[in-house]
């Protein structure tokens, strides 16, 4: 990137100066092996690219890596860029092709390269010399003098080598596949370039070990540093024949020499690009014998293990069971063994855990399902039992694992419990609601069953009832009674006003026969008296005027109301004289009473 | 026989809430069915019944008695509490259509009133409507007259509507026209018979109305309207 810069503005500076723009593509060999590495190469003098060049479509290979380079020349006087792009193109199939032309626009103009034929052979052509490359971090390097002698890296004793643990196996069987880079030295910044997809495999990826060193092996005679340089745990998920294809890695060697200086200051050779064989595994499918409904799609060697938190629970509690699959084999895959019907219980989705690794001795580990069950009623409940089959490999036959049932022994009351359970995961707040329940019992009321005869059953809701109506129905008729009392008085006296008038006056001849005074107050008294009742009225607020005014109302002639204030005129002059009263006077105006009231009631009309 | 050990309710209640409190539901249900034996009806009997036979896991029984305390004790906030919240268990309970705000309030109130309560407000507006016509008859203050009318008519009303729901509820109680699912599960059948197909299957702890009898199967209605038989002992009148 600096070298790019700094070349714009140097073409900048010298924009002046007309150059003349080439632009080239070579190849390594024009005839490699199918396992060789092609390595184009296009570089651009005179001018810069505006942009990457485009490589035409190539169907013969694969780009595996591409790097670029910059060198600026200044000959005599005249200074020139050229910038270098590298591709390193892995042969993917045999024949003869053509590369290119590649296009690149520099400078405004588009320019083209001339085409490459290239021919593909069978196998590797190309001995691999590496091209001598300094150590960048040598500080000694520029200081001339101290030049060490670069062992010479033979390409042929470098070698990648795809190793798997079987070549046949079963569908679904667990196949640990190792690339091993075999080399006389010990290998430095392994890259790898190419990988392609391994179709027909379930891949796990075994992570890489730090710690994991060289081994040293003898191959055809010859010693090799073999490194791992990675690892999988395939699956094969056809059967039929499938291949793994090749892998493509490029790599440097530490250069050591016996200088012990070198320890320190290892030189890296330039990077050697290898390609591993393909390999073939012949896969057969699951037999069909033995298989039962419990089976689905395990293989390897499996423990099926289940567990209760609790063994003793109250109802509305909830208890985790926990079923676990473990051991090796494509657990992945592994699904839980089916759970039967939970009577008495509410179950939750399982939560499901996995712990599975790959590693060098393949995929191992354990999945298991929480489930959370909720107990709705008391007593001892069983829990199970569970069956997983699985196919072991090794054995090439179905094995059947089953645990439970378990048991469980459920105290106390559910349903009371088995809503709080909604509740479990509460936001923070003032009051958290642990659980819903019935209200508690009550104390004995003071009289059982009070209650139970109502008010409407007792003798006070009908009394209650009934009294307005006597009370009112009483007040009624007395009412009534008072009212025609009042009417029935006026008859009753007016009637018996002449009996009344004759006893007064029978008591009245009594008093002659006593020569009394109190004779002429009985007259007058009867007389009143006699009005009143008459016409109803009050006998005290009568004078001798108005009962003559009451008379006349009453239709009495006037001759008989003039004797009757005759009569009355004699008894008040008796009472305001003194001296005594002969008895024929007295007996006379008794007979004049008696006459006058006959005479006036045959008169008086209402 | 349990009866035997207690001098006195209060002594029955005592000891049947300890065994409540030891989580021991059936003897607890046992204790307080003896007093009920009896031929005692107390709403609080029931009611501790209820809770005893709702812990014990009984969710029919426990409405049930619910569901009697509340005859007993229609205004009681503790026998209305646990009764909601085990009718809330009760699966595929139904919920009767809402009905318009001023109709909910009058009927929540009819049905929070007791006909005891109800009897006595008719008695006393009775007594006020009677006094309003004393003071009419007398006719001896003429200022009094006005208030002495609106107050009969005021006391008239009230009168009629509590006769009337007096009347209602009586009957209702009389007749024990609701009943409650004892069952886990029972059959709502077209007709009254067991070769006759099924409506509806019903749960635990629901309650119907009864409309009529006939060879060993109610006929019953539902919250939700749907009419149909269920064989006569998977239900209990209330």
């Amino acid at each position: 990137m600096v070298a790019r810069t700094l070349i714009c503005t140097l073409l900048a500076a010298s924009a002046a100066m007309a150059q003349d723009v080439r632009v080239e593509a070579t190849v390594n060999a024009e005839r490699i092996g199918v396992e060789d590495v092609l390595e184009l190469t296009i570089s651009i003098s005179g001018g810069d690219a505006d942009g990457e060049p485009e490589l035409p479509r190539l169907d013969a290979f694969r780009v595996a890596s591409r790097s670029t380079s910059s060198q600026i020349q200044i000959v005599n006087g005249r200074m020139s860029s050229i910038r270098s792009y590298i591709y390193q193109l892995l042969p993917q199939k045999e024949g003869a092709f053509e590369i290119g032309p590649v296009e690149l626009d520099v400078g405004g103009t588009v320019h083209r390269t001339s085409p490459i034929r290239v021919e593909v052979v069978p196998g590797s052509l190309i001995a691999r010399r590496p091209r001598g490359l300094s150590n960048p971090f040598d500080p000694f390097e520029g200081l001339g003098g101290r030049r060490r002698p670069e062992p010479e890296i033979d390409a042929d004793d470098v070698f990648v080598r795809a190793e798997v643990s079987k070549r046949s196996a079963f569908q679904g069987e667990q196949i640990v596949l190792t690339y091993w880079l075999y080399s006389p030295y010990v290998p430095v910044g392994v890259q790898v370039d190419d990988d392609p997809p391994l179709t027909g495999f379930w891949v796990e990826e075994v992570a890489p070990d730090p710690n994991r060193s060289g081994e040293r092996r003898t191959i055809e005679g010859k010693p090799y540093l073999a490194f791992p340089v990675k690892e999988r745990v395939v699956f094969p998920t056809s059967n039929g024949s499938l291949s793994i294809p090749p892998i493509t890695l490029s790599t440097a060697f530490r250069l050591t020499s016996g200088d012990p200086f070198d320890a320190f200051f290892a030189r890296a050779s330039s990077p050697v690009v290898v390609r591993s064989q393909p390999v073939t595994i012949v896969v057969a499918p699951l037999p069909s014998s033995g298989r039962s409904a419990d089976f689905h799609g395990a293989v390897g060697q499996f423990e099926l293990q289940a567990k209760v938190s609790q063994e003793e629970v109250a109802a509305g509690d909830p208890v985790t069971l926990t079923l676990s699959i473990a051991g090796k084999g494509n657990l992945r895959s592994v699904t839980p063994p089916d759970l039967p019907e939970l009577k008495g219980f509410r179950a939750f989705d399982p939560n499901t855990k996995e712990t599975a690794r790959a590693g060098s001795s393949g995929l191992e580990g354990e999945k298991s399902w929480e489930y959370v069950l909720v107990p709705e009623s008391s007593g001892v409940k069983e829990v199970g039992p569970w069956r997983f089959q699985y196919f072991d490999p090794e054995e090439k036959k179905y094995v059947t694992a089953s645990v439970g049932p378990l048991q469980m022994k459920v105290v106390g009351d559910a349903i009371a419990a088995s809503s709080g359970l909604g509740g479990n995961v509460a936001p923070r707040r003032d009051v958290t609601l642990l659980r819903e329940d019935i209200r508690f019992l009550k104390p004995a009321p003071p009289r059982l069953g009070a209650e139970s005869r109502s008010f409407h059953e007792s003798p006070w809701f009908y009394g209650a009832l009934v009294l307005p109506i006597v009370w009112n129905f009483a007040l009624l008729l007395y009412l009534k009674k008072q009212e025609k009392e009042k009417t029935h008085s006026h008859l009753f006296r007016s009637r018996r006003a002449h009996r009344m008038a004759r006893a007064r006056l029978k008591k009245a001849a009594k008093l002659v026969s006593e020569g009394s005074k109190d004779f002429y107050d009985e007259i007058a008294a009867a007389l009143y008296r006699y009005v009143a009742d008459k016409s109803a009225a009050s006998p005290s607020g009568l004078t001798s005027s108005s009962i003559a005014v009451l008379l006349a109302e009453h239709s009495v002639p006037e001759e008989l109301r003039r004797e009757f204030q005759d009569v009355l005129g004699t008894c008040e002059e008796v009472r305001f004289t003194p001296g005594a009263r002969s008895r024929e006077d007295m007996d006379s105006l008794r007979r004049r009473t008696e006459e006058l009231i006959v005479a006036v009631e045959r008169h008086w009309t209402k | 026989m349990l009866q035997a050990a207690f001098t006195t309710p209060a002594d029955a209640f005592r000891q049947a809430e300890a065994i409540y409190q030891q989580e021991r539901y059936g003897e607890a249900i046992e204790i307080y069915e003896s007093i009920r034996a009896n031929g005692v009806e107390d709403g609080v009997l029931y009611y501790n019944l209820g809770n005893a036979y709702f812990k014990s896991g009984q969710l029919g029984f426990a409405i049930l008695s619910y569901e009697r305390a509340l005859k007993l004790l229609p205004g009681d906030e503790d026998v209305r509490a646990n009764l909601t919240f085990a009718g809330t268990l009760v699966s595929g309970g139904l919920e009767p259509p809402p009905l318009p705000l001023a109709i909910g309030w009058g009927v929540d109130l009819y049905q929070r009133t007791g006909s005891g309560l109800l009897a006595q407000v008719l008695s006393l507006s009775f007594l006020i409507g009677g006094s309003a016509v004393t003071l009419l008859l007398l006719d001896r203050w003429p200022s009094l007259r006005t208030a002495a009318l609106v107050v009969l008519a005021g006391s008239g009303v009230v009168a009629l509507l509590a006769g009337a729901s007096l009347v209602a509820k009586v009957r209702a109680e009389s007749n024990r026209i609701e009943a409650v699912v004892v069952t886990e599960n029972a059959y709502v059948r077209s007709g009254p018979g067991e070769s006759s197909p099924r409506l509806a299957e019903i749960h635990e702890g629901l309650k119907l109305r009864i409309l009529g009898e006939r060879e060993g199967f109610l006929q019953v209605s539902l919250a939700n309207g749907l009419t149909g038989w269920v064989p006569r002992e998977q239900v209990e009148r209330i």
